[in-house]
Parts: structure tokens; sequence; C-alpha cells
């Protein structure tokens, strides 16, 4: 009883998938009447259980495969949240097949909740997997004729990651002779001289490393964004973020991260922010520059695994909540253009005037991106000195500093596109409107984000895992 | 009295704001309104400030704690000294005579005034601050906003004035972050409270003179002092009347202000170590601005060049590290402050009117804007340290107390006002006198009730010229205090 209880979120994901697999087979004009409210009730719904069992402490379920703790939780409730607004935000095209798209969403979501409580190397396994495959199928069926190239790409690197993945396992199952992650940390301690250790260590984590876009894991990102519609981009850089993030820090609490890898992921770390925020310095393409973006991020989020302790990790977990808030900020007000622009290949030319036509939507859009550059009073810079501070008691000062500068250079390219929104003129000087509930969704966002920048001590407080 | 009266005027601009946001965009003038409300409340506050101060106290005074991120060493502590108060008096001052000159602000104008009052916000927290992650975020907060005043409501190269100077700015502040972080990291640290930092722990020299470098120089790159000085004309000649007044006469303060409250404060023998190096980074920042300012036609860019001069002069004091070149330091700070502020809020009326700031083009004003001329001529003077005005004693008290400290710097510096001079006499020559530019013909001088934030302007600059000790009576003793620890 207590199981199904914990495992509520999972269960009405579950269920969620049932109902729009049953409206797949429905007549257009049911389909089109009943997908969203569907798939974003049950998305809410889901969130909602996943906030009630986030107090619940840490409970192992079905043979220690399955750990339901406080970060797993409020991770899958972000995860489900974004879900659930990027299926409200999805209007545009109406008539393509939006079943069978958020079939694809919600079984890639239950992948994800596995993944942010799996203990077990199998289940991880078979969650990646169940993630990677329904992301890359959702990717091409609900895109313009390029998303089958970024689906295609998708898939080949789910399969190389799957691969890797499988082979890390092999040999950290044969040196430690059992499937359970924290098994596995309990008696890899007598192994760390072993190369063979090291390297299934290293393939174990790379794939998760590639879904965080880290360098050089990240070559899928930008043509994966920029191939799929903006709402599926949305639902990339937001529920990858922190399915992989989960996984992580439990792989990097339980295993603790050896002095040998250290330098690996500091250099890691400053060629993924420096090559991130290279490669945004030339793009046009919002969704590019978005992935570019996020490659950079996740160098600073490895600043907090570079540093190993547990206030670090709790910084780099409060990191991602924020930047997965900025992000999904971001990609609404992209998505509501594209809504209006009926066009899925947003350039930064296409903000032009923004402020004109929708002064609230480029407000939003202002603080979305100053907060996930990191500058105060806003979510992003709070996080960001916290993962500063924790990097520095951990003696990282060096790599505080570079981050500190590139931390710039993020900025620089997150205020290009502020002057696309704010300074040049608009080709269509028609002003869109922007519903109600819209307003009050992004205004809740920004509450969000304000809040999270002003008085981060309780949702810092729920970071603690 | 137990009003919290510094949160009070931070709380100022930051309700306003709110209000601002909330009220539709056509209500131009309820926006206005509200903008000019919440800066005189501001004035009344600080005034009332420096009514209540004890000058003889040299311990921080309305005190204010709050726990914030307690485990990670963060509070909002606020407090202020002989150092900070006169500069919050300074920001009030300088944020009500720039809403008044902005009042014909009629492109968006309730985003030119939302940025506007966050911007104040920023510049009365830095000054009241008292920790180190308050600081860093109030700057950071008054930092964007001046950047979309600048590339919104800006004039000639507005898009890389406003971009360099942000750059600029943030490199700054990212020195100094790391800068504290490392004072966090510290053994027996473990917090961002400034006083705290003081008083629990004891930096070796050698510490001492590592980290003062590290933390003079984000200073000086925010105090737009050589050879960190490029963004600043740039960014003061684009920016509109408001902005420029706010940041020539107050952004570039906090910079200064920073080297004193935690440069000279935390790390006095990191200071004395390194003073030959920033006295000589003065003087070269005295003399280059001033020589940079005789080659420049945008009387902007002139006025810029001539700030980075006077920061020089700023910087000069700060570095003689006694009590004389101190004082002139604060006194030079808050002098300029006004003279800059008035400086643009003039050039921000012509250049509205003429739609150029070159000085070539311009010429015989004084026939049609004789108001705006005599402005002109008495910021100039002012500008110049005309006996009578606030900038000579502050002039006179850092001069006095560069010579103790190098005689040879002293009187090199001095000689640089010379050349402001003869840039400024100049200037104010090709604009004012001579035949009238027939573009020029229709040109209409400040109407009476724009006279009066210019007029505020020089009553503080005669006040503190005339009665120079009212002022050296309010930072003198902390000054004292700052010297002997």
């Amino acid at each position: 009883m207590i199981e199904s209880f914990l495992l509520f979120p999972e269960i009405l994901i579950s269920v969620s998938i049932g109902c729009l697999l049953a409206l797949c087979l429905c007549p257009d004009h049911v389909r089109n009447r009943y997908t969203v409210p569907v798939a974003a009730g049950f998305s809410f719904a889901a969130a909602c259980a996943a906030l009630a069992t986030a107090d619940v402490g840490t409970q192992v379920l079905f043979g220690k495969t399955l750990q339901v703790d406080g970060m797993s939780q409020i991770l899958k409730s972000v995860v489900l949240t974004g879900l659930g607004l990027i299926s409200c935000f999805w209007k545009w095209p109406s008539t393509e097949r939006k079943a069978e798209i958020f079939f694809f969403m919600n079984t890639a979501v239950l992948g994800m909740a596995l993944l942010c409580g799996a203990t077990d190397a199998l289940l991880l396994y078979v969650s990646l997997q169940l993630t990677v495959f329904s992301t890359a199928i959702l990717i091409a069926i609900s895109g313009p004729d390029r998303a089958a190239d970024a689906g295609l790409k998708l898939m080949i690197f789910g399969i190389a990651a799957g691969a890797v993945m499988l082979y890390g396992l092999s040999l950290l199952i044969g040196l430690c002779q059992t499937t359970s992650l924290s098994g596995m940390a309990a008696r890899i301690t007598g192994f760390w001289n072993e190369p063979a250790a090291l390297l299934g260590i290293f393939l174990f984590a790379a794939p998760l490393f590639a879904m965080l876009s880290l360098w050089p894991f990240h070559a899928w990102t930008p043509d994966v964004y920029s191939g799929s519609r903006t709402g599926v981009a949305a639902f990339i850089a937001t529920a990858f973020t922190a399915s992989a993030l989960a996984v992580l820090i439990r792989f990097f609490t339980w295993f603790g991260v050896p002095d040998s890898l250290m330098p690996v992921l500091a250099t890691l770390a400053v060629i993924s922010m420096t090559a991130g925020n290279a490669a945004a310095l030339h793009q046009r393409n919002v969704k590019r520059l978005m992935a570019c973006l996020g490659i950079a991020q996740t160098g600073y989020l490895f600043v907090a695994f570079t540093s190993g302790s547990r206030d670090a990790l709790t910084a780099g977990f409060f990191f991602t909540g924020t930047l997965i808030l900025s992000t999904l900020v971001i990609f609404l007000v992209f998505m509501r253009l594209e809504n209006e622009r009926k066009n899925d290949n947003l350039q930064a030319d296409d903000l032009d005037g923004l402020s004109e036509r929708a002064p609230f939507l480029s407000f939003i859009l202002l603080l979305g991106l100053l907060s996930f550059a990191g500058v105060p009073p806003l979510a992003g810079f709070t996080a960001k000195w916290l993962l500063f501070t924790a990097a520095v008691k951990e003696q990282h000062l060096w790599l505080v500093f570079y981050a500190a500068f590139q931390s710039l250079v993020t900025l620089f390219c997150c205020l290009r596109l502020v002057k696309h929104a704010y300074l040049y003129p608009a080709g269509n000087k028609n002003p869109f409107a922007i519903s109600f509930v819209c307003r009050i969704v992004f205004s809740g966002l920004l509450l969000l984000i304000l809040g999270l920048g002003i008085y981060p001590l309780p949702f810092f407080d729920l970071a603690r895992f | 009295m137990n009003l919290p009266i510094l949160s009070c005027i931070l709380l100022c601009p930051t309700v306003a704001l709110a209000l601002i946001l909330i009220t539709p965009s056509y209500r131009i003038n309820i926006i206005r309104l509200l903008a000019l409300a919440a800066s005189l409340a501001s004035l009344i506050l600080s005034t009332v400030l420096m009514g209540l101060f004890d000058p003889q106290d040299t311990a921080m005074q309305f005190t204010e704690r709050l726990a914030w991120l307690p485990d990670m060493g963060i509070n909002y502590t606020i407090g202020v000294d002989g150092l900070s108060v006169t500069f919050v008096l300074l920001a009030a001052i300088v944020l009500f005579c720039g809403i008044i000159c902005s009042w014909a602000v009629g492109f968006r104008v309730k985003s030119f005034f939302v940025c506007l009052m966050c911007l104040a916000t920023g510049i009365f927290g830095v000054f009241v601050s008292l920790d180190l992650f308050l600081f860093l975020s109030f700057y950071g907060i008054a930092v964007l906003p001046m950047y979309l005043l600048t590339v919104l409501w800006g004039s000639e190269r507005k898009e890389y004035a406003g971009m360099k100077l942000v750059l600029y700015l943030l490199t700054g502040s990212a020195l100094l972050t790391v800068g504290c972080l490392i004072l966090y990291a510290l053994p027996d640290s473990g917090t961002f409270d400034l006083l705290h930092i003081k008083d629990s722990l004891s930096f070796d020299r050698s510490f001492q003179d590592r980290i003062y470098p590290l933390f003079c120089l984000g200073f000086i790159i925010l105090s737009a002092c050589f050879p960190f000085h490029s963004w600043a004309p740039d960014g003061h000649a684009a920016a509109p009347p408001a902005a420029g007044m706010l940041h020539a006469g107050v952004l570039t303060k906090l910079g200064a202000y920073g080297i004193i409250r935690i440069g000279i404060f935390l790390f006095p023998q990191g200071a004395a170590d390194w003073a030959g190096v920033t006295a000589t980074l003065a003087l070269a920042g005295i003399l280059y601005g001033a020589a940079m300012a005789v080659r420049q036609r945008d009387l902007g860019l002139m006025i810029g060049f001539l700030n980075i001069s006077a920061m020089g002069f700023v910087l000069l004091g700060i570095s003689a590290l006694n009590e004389l070149g101190l004082n002139g330091a604060l006194f030079q700070m808050f002098s300029h402050g006004i003279v800059a502020a008035l400086l643009f809020a003039c050039i921000g009326h012509l250049y509205n009117q003429c739609r150029t700031r070159n000085i070539d083009e311009l010429g015989g004003l004084s026939s049609r804007v004789p108001a705006l001329c005599v402005l002109f001529v008495i910021a100039g003077l002012a500008g110049l340290c005309l006996p009578g005005l606030s900038g000579f004693p502050a002039m006179l008290f850092v001069f006095w107390g560069a010579v103790n400290f190098h005689p040879f710097i002293g009187i090199a510096a001095l000689g640089s006002l010379a050349v402001t001079a003869y840039c400024l006499f100049t200037a104010l020559q090709r604009i004012f006198c001579g035949p009238l530019n027939p573009r020029f013909s229709e040109l209409r001088d400040l109407p009476p009730w724009q006279f009066f934030p210019r007029a505020v302007l020089i009553a503080a600059l005669l006040l503190f010229g005339i009665f120079p000790g009212v002022f050296i009576n309010w930072i003198q003793p902390s000054v004292r205090s700052l010297l002997s620890s």
C-alpha cells in the first residue's frame, strides 16, 4: 500500500500513457479535443503527487532497485510540471499527431521518473533506453522534415550511449559481483587502483554526461535542439538535465569522486564552458543558441561534481533547479512566439521588436535570460554564488575564477537576444495578445525566479538530500 | 527611534518599481509621479538620516541584521558610518534631480522609470551593505538597468557603449566575487559579513599583499580609473540624462568607495604596500584623462574623459593613505558626483535640443539658451575647483595629502588642472560664444521647472564649498578610525 502511494507519480504517468494510447485510436476531433487536457492534467497531478511525497525520507522499493527520496521526488515534480506547461503551450500546429506526440513524451517521462529513483544498474539501463528512444521517436514524429535527421541522430546517440553504459556496467558488475549501485559503491573501494574500475565508472557515467551535454559528449545537442519543435527542445532541455542529474548526484554521493578523476572532471568542465560559450557567440538560431549555452551551463554544474562534497552537490542540485526553471521560461516564450509566427525555426531576428508587440512577454524573456546568465537578484545568480562558494571551500579557486569569467560570455550571448527583443524595430508592428491564463503562468514562474533569488532558504533546504 | 531608516531608503525605489510595474503603461503621469515620489521620499529620509547620524561615533550606525542564508554565512546586514552616509545623500540628491530632468522622456516611459528605480535600489544598496554578498548583489542590480537605459534611451553609439559598459563592469564584479569567495573559504571565516571578517580574522602581510590587488583591480575597473577606463567615456556620452547623471555622478564612485570600504578597511597593510602603484596609476589617469579630453570634439566624450581625470584625483587621495588625502578623496567623490550630475543634466538638455554634441557644430548658443549657458559655466567652474564651490576644498585636501605622500606625484597631478581649464573654457567658448549656427535659431531654453533640479545641485556645490567643515565633520572621525586601524 505504501509502495503504491510512493509510486503514485509513476502510476499516474502510466495511466496517462494508457489514455493517450486510447486517444491515438480515436477520430481526429476527439483527439484534438482531449489530448492536451489529458496530458497536462495527468502531468500536473503526477507533479503534485511527487511533491506531496517529497518528505517521506528515503524509501527503498522492489528489492532495492528503486529509491524514493526528496531529491528524486523534487526532480520528478520539476520534470512533470515542465511537461504539463509544455503541453498547455503546445498550440501550433494543431492538426498534427498530438496524441502520439504526447504519448511518446509521457513514455520518455516515465523513463526519466524511473531514472531519478533507479538504484539498480539494470533498471537504470532500461530507464535510460526508454527515455532516449522515446525522445528520438518523439522528435521524428513531431517535427518538420529536418526533425527526422535530428531524431535519427538522437537514436544513434542512444544506441551508442546504451552500449557504452552497458560495457561500463559489465565491468563494474564483474568487479563488485552485484547489480545494486549502493552495493557497488561499498565494494569498489578495494578496486580504486584497478584500471578496470576507473574505466567502468567512466563508461558508466559517459552517457549521463552526454545527457547533460558535457563536452566532448555534446555533439548531438545543437542539431537535435534546432531540428526539433520548440516544445520538444524545451522538454529535452529540462527533463534530460533533471534525470541525468539525479543519477549523477546519487552516483557521486555513493561512490565519491576518486582523486584521480578530479582533474579529468575539472578539465571537462573548463572545456565545456569554453566550447559552449564560444559556439553560442556565432549562433543566430535561438534553439541552437540555447543548446550551446546549455553546454556551457553543464560546465558550471561540473564545478560542483569536481568539488564532490555534499555541500557542493546540494548547491549543484539547487543550481540545476534554477537552470531548469530559467530554461523553461525562455522556451515557453519561444513556444508562444512560434505559435504566433507559425514558424518553428526561430532566429534571433524573429525576436525583433518583441518589446513593442508584447511588452509582458519580452519582460518575461528578459528576466528568464538574466536569470539563466546569473544576474542578481534572480535565481540563477544565487544558485551560481552558492555553487562557487561550495567549490571554493574545496579549494577549487582557479576553477571558480575561470567559471566567473565564462559567466560574462554567457551573459553577453543572452544580452544579444535582449537587444533583439528591446532595441531592434519589429517588421510586423501588430501587437499579439497574450491570454489571461498565459499571463498567470508566466507571472507565477517570474515570482518563482525572483523568490529563488531573493529568499532561497526554503528551496535550498529542500535541495538538501 | 526604531524606524529602520536604511531599509526604508532602500524600499522607496523598490516599492515604486513594483507599483510602476503594475501601472498601465499609458498612465504616463502616474508613472512619473510615482518615481518622483519615491525619489523625494528617499531624499527626505536621507536628510533625516544625516540629521540623526552621530559623526563622533565611529562604529556602524543604524545597523540592521536579518538572517538570510545563515548556513552559507550570508545575512542581510546593513549600516552606515561616516564613510558611507554622505553617499546615501549624494545618491538621493542625484536621483531626485535626475528624475525631474527626465520628465520629458516620452519613449517607453514605464520601462524607463522601472530601470531607473532598479538602478537607484542597487546604488543605495551598495552604499549601505555590510555583507559582501549583499554588496555584490546590489552592484549587479545597478549595472544591468544601466545597460538597458543606455541601449534603449541612449544617443550615439549606444549599442556599443552599453555592451562595453556592462562587460567591463561585470568583469570588475567577477574579480570581486572571486575575492569575496576567497575570504569566505579562509579557515575560521565562513561568513560574508564585513564586520565579522574584520573583527575575527587577522590577515598576515603576505596574504594582504596578494588579496588587495584583486579587490583593488576590481574596484578600479568599476571606478573607471586608468587603464581600465575605456567603458566610461562612451557609456557616459551615450547614456540618457538621468542615467548619465547617476552613472557619472554616483555609479563610478561606487568603485572608489569599495576600495576604502573593503580594500583599506580589511587589508590596510596591503593597501600601504601597493600605494605606490595605485598612486602612479592615479597620476597616469589624471594626465591621460585631461590629455584625451583636449582631443575630443564630442562634448559628452570630453566630459567623460575629464571624469576619468577627476576619478584619478580620488584614487590619488585614497593612495596617499593619510587623513588629508582620504578626507579629500571622499570630499572629491561627493563634490564631483554633484558636478558630473550637473554637467550631464545640461548636456542632456543640449543634445535633446540640438541632436548633436559635436562642439564644432555648435556655436553662439548663449543668445538662445542663456540659462543653460550660466549652468554650464557654473558646472565648468566647479569642475575646475573654483574657490567657493565644493570642488575647491576637496581638491585642496587631495593635493595636500598627495604632496605629503609623494611631492612629485602631487605637483604633477595638479598640473593637469591647467589642461582641464583649457579644455572646458575652449568648449564653453565654442558652444556659447561667436556667431549662432542658423540650425539652432529655434532652440528653447530650460523651462523654469527644469531649472529647479539644476539649482538644487548648484546649491549643494555652494553649501559645501562655503562650509566645507560640515562635510569634513561628517567623515573625519570615521577616516581617523579607519587609518588608526
